[in-house]
C-alpha cells in the first residue's frame, strides 16, 4: 500500500477522537442538510395538498353546462379528470337555528367529484345511488337539526324567490321576505355525515350530497383536472370560446394555480418558495462552514508531518491524493452514518408534528417523506461537494506552505493590530500581557467561529423576535377571557325563556350576560336631535353601542389590572367611546395601535364620520378582553345598563337593530357544557344560538403554537448543534496546537490558575466579540423581517429581551466547557514528553 | 568529478525591511567529498544548506547537483529529484511520529514506488546499530537512536549528495561523536558526497574541506 495511505491510516487510528469529532461533524452536516430538505419539501407538498383538500382537486368549472359542451369534454384529450356537480334544487328549514343559513342544498356528486371536491366523512358512508344522501356537520352544530345514518327524510325541493317574485341563486344572501318555492320532493336515506364543506362557508345553506344520476335532467357544473396544471389557462380559455353558451361561467382554482405558478401573480407559492430556499440556504452554509472546518483542522496540527514528507521527495499530487484518501475513508464512514440519522431524526420530527396536527383537525394533513431518495442523492452529494471542496482548499494551503519555514517551527505569526490590543501597560500581570499577546497571534481560527456563532445566535435571537411579534398579533392571550364556554345569541328582543333555561342548567359554576347592539344609520331616527347634535351623529354613521351588567364589569377589573379604568363605566350617564387595545389620536384623528401601555403605532383611519363622532365622545381604552370588543375601525360606545334599555326602547320603534347578547360559562368541564348547550332543544324563540368551546379552541392555539416553536426551536436546536461542534472542533485544533506553548508556561512557573484566566479571558473577548455581532445581524435581519412583515401588521420594533440574556448565558458556558477542556488537556501533559521533541502526538 | 555547483547565489528575506542572508556565494564540490560548513549563529548555513537542498530558492544564482540545475526544474521535477538525488538530515531529526522505524527509513522509496533492497538495508541498520528497534515509533527512542534513524532514512535511496544541518546539534558529544564517525563510515563505504552544517570546529576538522560562513559570505578554510 501506498505510504501515505499507510500514514493515514495509522493516524486516524491513533487519534480517535479528532477523528471521531471529524466523522461526527461531516455526518451531522450530511444528516441535517437532508433533515431539512426533506422537511422543507414536506411542508412545500403538504401545503399543496391541503390546499387541494381545502379548495378541491381541480383547475377550473364550468357552471350550468349543456348536454354537448358535456360531451365534448368526456373526450378532451388534456382533461385528466372530470368531477360531475348536478343541482337538485334547496330545501327550506323552518326549523334551523341559524336564520342565516335557512336551506338544504341538494347535490348529486359523481364518484370522482367525491374524491376531489372536499368530502371528509365523519360518519357513515358515501352514498351508492341517488336515494341516498350524506350531510353536512354543521346540520347539527349549527343548525341544530338533526340526521342521523338511517333516518329516513323527505326533502321538498325547489327554488328561492324574491319578495317580488324574481328567481333568487342558491348562494345569494338571504332577503327579507323572499319566499320558497317547493318544485318537486324526494325521499331520501341518510347514509352518513360528513366535514362542513369549504363550499357551505358564507352561504345561506347546508350541503347535503347524494349520488350522480345519469338519468336526471338537471344543472350540472363541471369541475376540471388537467393533465398539466400549466394548460389550465389556456385551454380553458379556448373551450370557453369554443363553447359559448353552452354553458352560464366559467372560473378557475386561483389559490390551488397560484401556489403552483401557473399564473403571473405568483403569490402564495414563490413566497413559500423564498422563505423555504432562505432557510435551506442559511443551513447549507452552516453544513458547509462545519465540513470546511473539520477538513481544514484536520491539517492544522499536521502541517510539520506535511512538510517532512514534501522534503523528502513527496510530489504534491502526492499529497493532495493523501488528503482525497483521508477524505474518502472519513466521508465514507460520516454519510452513510450522517443520511441514517437525518432519515431517523425526521421520521421522529414527522411523528411528533402528525401527531400534534391531528388534535387540531383529525383530518389534517399528514407530514410524509416525498423524494426520499432524491434528496438522499443531493444531500449525499451536497456533503460530498463541500467535502471535496474542503480537500482542494486543505491541498493548496499545504503546497502554499514553505518547507523550510515549517521545518524550522519559525514563528511566523500575523498579528492583529488593534489599538485596543496594543496595551504596554508595565503594570500588566505575565498572565494579561500573554494573553493579548495570544490575542494578536491567535485571531485567525476564531473569525471562523465568531463567524458561525454569530450566525446562530442572530437566528435565535431572530426567531424569537418572531414569535412575539406573532404573540402579540396573532396568538391572543385567551386565557384573559376568563371563561370556558360562551353561548352567542342573536335576537331582536331579551331572550328571557333561553336565558332563564341556561341559568336553570348545571355543569357550570358561573354565568354572566353581556349585552350588545349593533345601530346603523336606518335606526338614527331613534335618537333624539339633541342627542344627535351633541355625538355628531348623522346618516352616515355606523357604530356599536355596548353594555355590561355591573357583576360583568366587576369580574374583569378584579381579574385583569389593566382593567381598572373600566371603574368609570359603572354608571354611566353618557356613552363613552371604549377601544380594545387600541387608543384615539385626538390631534391625528386615527385610531392607534397600543401593543402595550407605552407603545403606540398608526394602523387604522377612521372615515371622516367616524372621526367625527369620536371627537365629540370621551374614549377610554382598555386591554381587558370584553366580550364584544374587538380591535376595530368603527366607533365603539359603552353606554349603561339603564341607557341601553331606553335605546332599545327607542329602537324598537323606528326599525329593525342588531342585538347580541353574550352568556359566559366559567365551568369545570367544558367540553360537557358545550355539548349539553349544543342539545338544547329548537324552538327557544331566538335567531341564531351558537356554542363556542374556548378550552378547546385554546388547545387549538396553544397546539398551532407548539407545532411552529417544535419547527423553529428544532431548526435553531440543529443549527445550534452543528454551531457547537464546529466551535469545539476549531477550539480544541486551535488549543493543542499552543497546548506546547502553555505547557512550556507552566514547566517555567505560571500556575494552572493564570493558565485557566489567560484560556478564560480570551475565550471572552471573543464571546463578547460574537456577541456583538450576533446582536449587529439581529437588527439587520429583523429590521428586513419588520419593514416587510410586522409593520403593517402595527406592531413595533424591538429585539426579544430574553433572547440576548440566553445569548450571553450561552457564551459563557461554552467558554467555561472550552476553557476546563483546554486547561485539563494542558494539565496532564507531560512536560518530558513536550520537551523532548518538536512534532508531538496528538 | 564536479557533483555539486554553487554559482552566486544571493538570498534576501523580507520585502518591507529586506534582509541580506546570503551574498554572492560559489563553490563546487568534488564527488565523494565531505565538507563541513561552520559560522556562527545567523551567518546564513542553514539558508544555504536549503537552497542547496532544493527546499528553498535562491533571490538569484544558480545551483546544479550532478549538472541538474535545480531552479530550472519545476515544482514536481524538483521534488522527485530531491527524493531520488538527495538526502537531508535535520539537528531536530523530523521523523515522522505516526510511523514506525522501518517505514521512516524507507519513506523515499516508497515514495518512489521503488523495491526496498533488502541487503542494502540491513547493511545500513546494522552499521547505525539500530536493527533491532525496526518496529518502533519515534516517540519511543532516545535523541541518538532517532538521529541514527534519520541518517539511515538520508542513505537508502543512494542519493547523489547528502545534506546534513547540525545533526549533532541536540546530542551529547559521545553520541555526536558516533554520528559523525558514522557519516564518515558512510561517505567511504558508499563514496556519498556530504555537507555537514556545524558549529563545532571538532567535528568540522574531521571533514575533507571546510567552508566558513561569516554574514553570508562563504570562504574556504585552507
Amino acid at each position: 500500500m501506498n505510504i501515505l495511505n499507510v500514514y493515514i491510516k495509522k493516524y486516524l487510528k491513533e487519534n480517535q477522537h479528532r477523528t471521531a469529532l471529524s466523522i461526527a461533524s461531516i455526518a451531522l452536516a450530511a444528516a441535517m442538510i437532508f433533515s431539512m430538505s426533506a422537511i422543507m419539501t414536506s411542508i412545500y407538498v403538504s401545503i399543496n395538498e391541503s390546499l387541494v383538500r381545502s379548495t378541491g382537486n381541480y383547475h377550473a368549472v364550468f357552471t350550468d353546462v349543456n348536454q354537448n359542451f358535456a360531451s365534448y369534454l368526456d373526450m378532451n384529450m388534456k382533461i385528466e379528470e372530470e368531477m360531475k356537480v348536478q343541482h337538485y334544487g334547496v330545501s327550506y328549514l323552518s326549523d334551523s337555528m341559524n336564520k342565516q343559513k335557512a336551506y338544504l342544498r341538494l347535490l348529486g356528486f359523481s364518484s370522482s367529484a367525491m374524491q376531489n371536491l372536499d368530502i371528509d366523512l365523519v360518519e357513515g358512508r358515501l352514498p351508492r345511488n341517488s336515494n341516498e344522501i350524506i350531510v353536512s356537520q354543521s346540520l347539527q352544530y349549527e343548525g341544530k337539526i338533526k340526521m342521523v345514518p338511517g333516518l329516513q327524510v323527505v326533502l321538498n325541493l325547489g327554488e328561492r324567490v324574491s319578495e317580488a317574485g324574481n328567481k333568487l341563486d342558491e348562494a345569494a344572501p338571504i332577503e327579507d321576505n323572499e319566499q320558497f318555492l317547493p318544485l318537486h320532493s324526494g325521499s331520501y336515506e341518510v347514509v352518513g355525515v360528513f366535514e362542513t364543506p369549504n363550499f357551505d362557508y358564507d352561504n345561506p345553506f347546508y350541503s347535503v350530497i347524494t349520488a350522480y344520476d345519469e338519468n336526471a335532467d338537471l344543472p350540472m357544473d363541471i369541475y376540471l383536472l388537467y393533465k398539466d396544471i400549466k394548460d389550465t389557462y389556456q385551454v380553458t380559455g379556448s373551450l370557453s370560446q369554443l363553447f359559448k353558451g353552452e354553458y352560464t361561467a366559467f372560473s378557475y382554482n386561483d389559490t390551488l394555480l397560484k401556489y403552483n405558478n401557473v399564473f403571473n401573480e405568483r403569490l402564495i407559492s414563490f413566497q413559500m418558495l423564498v422563505l423555504i430556499v432562505f432557510f435551506l440556504l442559511f443551513f447549507l452554509i452552516i453544513a458547509g462552514e462545519l465540513i470546511f472546518s473539520s477538513f481544514a483542522n484536520a491539517y492544522l496540527n499536521r502541517e510539520k508531518h506535511l512538510a517532512i514528507f514534501k522534503s523528502i521527495g513527496a510530489t504534491g499530487h502526492q499529497i493532495r491524493m493523501m488528503i482525497v484518501y483521508e477524505g474518502i475513508v472519513i466521508l465514507g464512514l460520516a454519510l452513510p452514518i450522517g443520511l441514517l440519522a437525518g432519515y431517523g431524526f425526521t421520521s421522529g420530527t414527522f411523528y411528533v408534528v402528525n401527531q400534534l396536527l391531528k388534535r387540531i383537525v383529525v383530518s389534517a394533513v399528514q407530514l410524509n417523506f416525498h423524494y426520499t431518495w432524491q434528496l438522499m442523492l443531493l444531500s449525499g452529494g451536497a456533503a460530498l461537494f463541500f467535502s471535496f471542496c474542503s480537500m482542494r482548499l486543505a491541498a493548496k494551503k499545504t503546497s502554499r506552505k514553505s518547507i523550510r519555514s515549517t521545518l524550522l517551527s519559525n514563528d511566523e505569526v500575523d498579528e492583529e493590530r488593534k489599538p485596543y490590543l496594543d496595551l504596554q501597560n508595565r503594570f500588566l500581570s505575565i498572565d494579561n500581557k500573554l494573553t493579548l499577546k495570544h490575542l494578536k497571534q491567535n485571531h485567525k481560527p476564531y473569525r471562523k467561529i465568531i463567524f458561525l456563532l454569530s450566525s446562530v445566535m442572530a437566528l435565535f435571537i431572530t426567531t424569537q423576535t418572531v414569535f412575539d411579534y406573532m404573540r402579540q398579533g396573532v396568538f391572543l392571550n385567551i386565557d384573559d377571557a376568563g371563561y370556558d364556554v360562551k353561548a352567542v345569541i342573536m335576537n331582536d328582543k331579551y331572550p328571557t325563556r333561553l336565558i332563564t333555561r341556561l341559568k336553570l342548567s348545571d355543569g357550570y359554576s358561573r354565568m354572566l350576560v353581556a349585552e350588545m347592539v349593533n345601530v346603523t344609520s336606518n335606526d338614527l331616527s331613534a335618537f333624539s336631535d339633541e342627542f344627535k347634535a351633541l355625538y355628531n351623529i348623522d346618516e352616515t354613521v355606523t357604530f356599536t353601542l355596548i353594555s355590561y351588567s355591573d357583576d360583568v364589569l366587576d369580574y374583569y377589573i378584579k381579574r385583569n389590572s389593566l382593567a381598572r379604568n373600566l371603574e368609570i363605566i359603572k354608571n354611566l350617564d353618557r356613552p363613552v367611546g371604549i377601544l380594545y387595545n387600541q387608543a384615539y389620536d385626538a390631534d391625528n384623528r386615527k385610531i392607534v395601535e397600543i401593543a402595550d401601555a407605552d407603545r403606540i403605532n398608526n394602523i387604522y383611519s377612521l372615515y371622516p364620520s367616524d372621526v367625527k363622532l369620536f371627537d365629540k365622545l370621551e374614549v377610554i381604552s382598555t386591554h381587558a378582553q370584553l366580550p364584544g370588543l374587538t380591535m376595530q375601525d368603527t366607533p365603539q360606545m359603552i353606554i349603561s345598563d339603564a341607557m341601553m334599555q331606553q335605546v332599545i326602547a327607542e329602537l324598537k320603534s323606528v326599525g329593525s337593530y342588531e342585538e347580541h347578547f353574550t352568556v359566559f360559562f366559567k365551568s369545570s368541564n367544558p367540553n360537557a357544557l358545550e355539548g349539553m348547550l349544543n342539545m338544547l332543544p329548537q324552538g327557544e324563540g331566538v335567531d341564531t344560538f351558537e356554542v363556542i368551546n374556548a378550552v378547546a379552541r385554546q388547545l387549538e392555539t396553544k397546539t398551532i403554537k407548539a407545532l411552529l416553536e417544535i419547527m423553529m426551536y428544532g431548526y435553531i436546536i440543529l443549527i445550534a448543534l452543528m454551531g457547537m461542534v464546529a466551535v469545539f472542533n476549531i477550539s480544541s485544533v486551535n488549543f493543542e496546537y499552543r497546548r506546547r506553548e502553555f505547557v512550556l508556561y507552566r514547566m517555567l512557573g505560571l500556575r494552572m490558575r493564570s493558565v485557566r484566566r489567560m484560556i478564560f479571558s480570551e475565550l471572552i473577548f471573543y464571546g463578547l466579540k460574537i456577541l456583538m455581532s450576533s446582536i449587529l445581524l439581529s437588527l439587520i435581519v429583523n429590521g428586513l423581517l419588520y419593514t416587510f412583515m410586522f409593520k403593517p401588521m402595527g406592531m413595533h420594533f424591538h429585539l426579544e429581551k430574553t433572547s440576548i440574556i440566553v445569548c450571553c448565558a450561552l457564551i459563557l458556558i461554552v467558554s467555561i466547557m472550552l476553557m476546563l477542556y483546554a486547561s485539563h488537556k494542558i494539565r496532564i501533559s507531560r512536560y518530558s514528553e513536550e520537551a523532548k521533541n518538536e512534532i508531538s502526538l496528538l | 568529478m564536479e557533483i555539486l555547483k554553487v554559482s552566486h547565489i544571493s538570498k534576501v528575506f523580507g520585502n518591507k525591511q529586506p534582509s541580506v542572508v546570503l551574498k554572492d556565494i560559489s563553490f563546487t564540490v568534488k564527488k565523494g567529498e565531505f565538507v563541513a560548513i561552520v559560522g556562527p549563529s545567523g551567518s546564513g548555513k542553514s539558508t544555504l544548506l536549503h537552497i542547496l537542498g532544493g527546499l528553498e530558492p535562491p533571490t538569484s544564482g544558480s545551483v546544479s547537483i550532478d549538472r541538474t540545475s535545480l531552479y530550472n526544474l519545476s515544482e514536481d521535477q524538483l521534488t522527485i529529484f530531491r527524493r531520488r538525488q538527495i538526502g537531508m538530515i535535520y539537528q531536530f531529526y523530523n521523523l515522522v511520529p505516526t510511523l514506525n522505524i522501518r517505514e521512516n527509513i524507507l519513506l523515499p522509496l516508497l515514495l518512489d514506488n521503488k523495491e526496498v533492497e533488502q541487503s542494502y538495508l540491513n547493511q545500513i541498520i546494522t552499521s547505525l546499530n539500530i536493527d533491532k528497534i525496526m518496529e518502533y515509533y519515534p516517540s519511543q527512542l532516545s535523541g541518538g537512536q532517532q538521529q541514527r534513524v534519520a541518517i539511515a532514512r538520508s542513505l537508502i535511496h543512494h542519493p547523489t549528495l547528502v545534506l546534513a544541518d547540525e545533526p549533532t546539534g541536540n546530542l551529547d558529544s559521545m553520541n555526536s561523536r558516533e554520528i559523525v564517525d558514522l557519516l564518515k563510515l558512510a561517505n567511504k563505504r558508499t563514496n556519498t558526497t556530504i555537507l555537514l552544517i556545524t558549529h563545532d570546529m571538532n567535528i568540522a576538522m574531521q571533514a575533507d574541506r571546510i567552508f566558513e560562513m561569516n554574514a553570508g559570505e562563504i570562504k574556504e578554510d585552507k
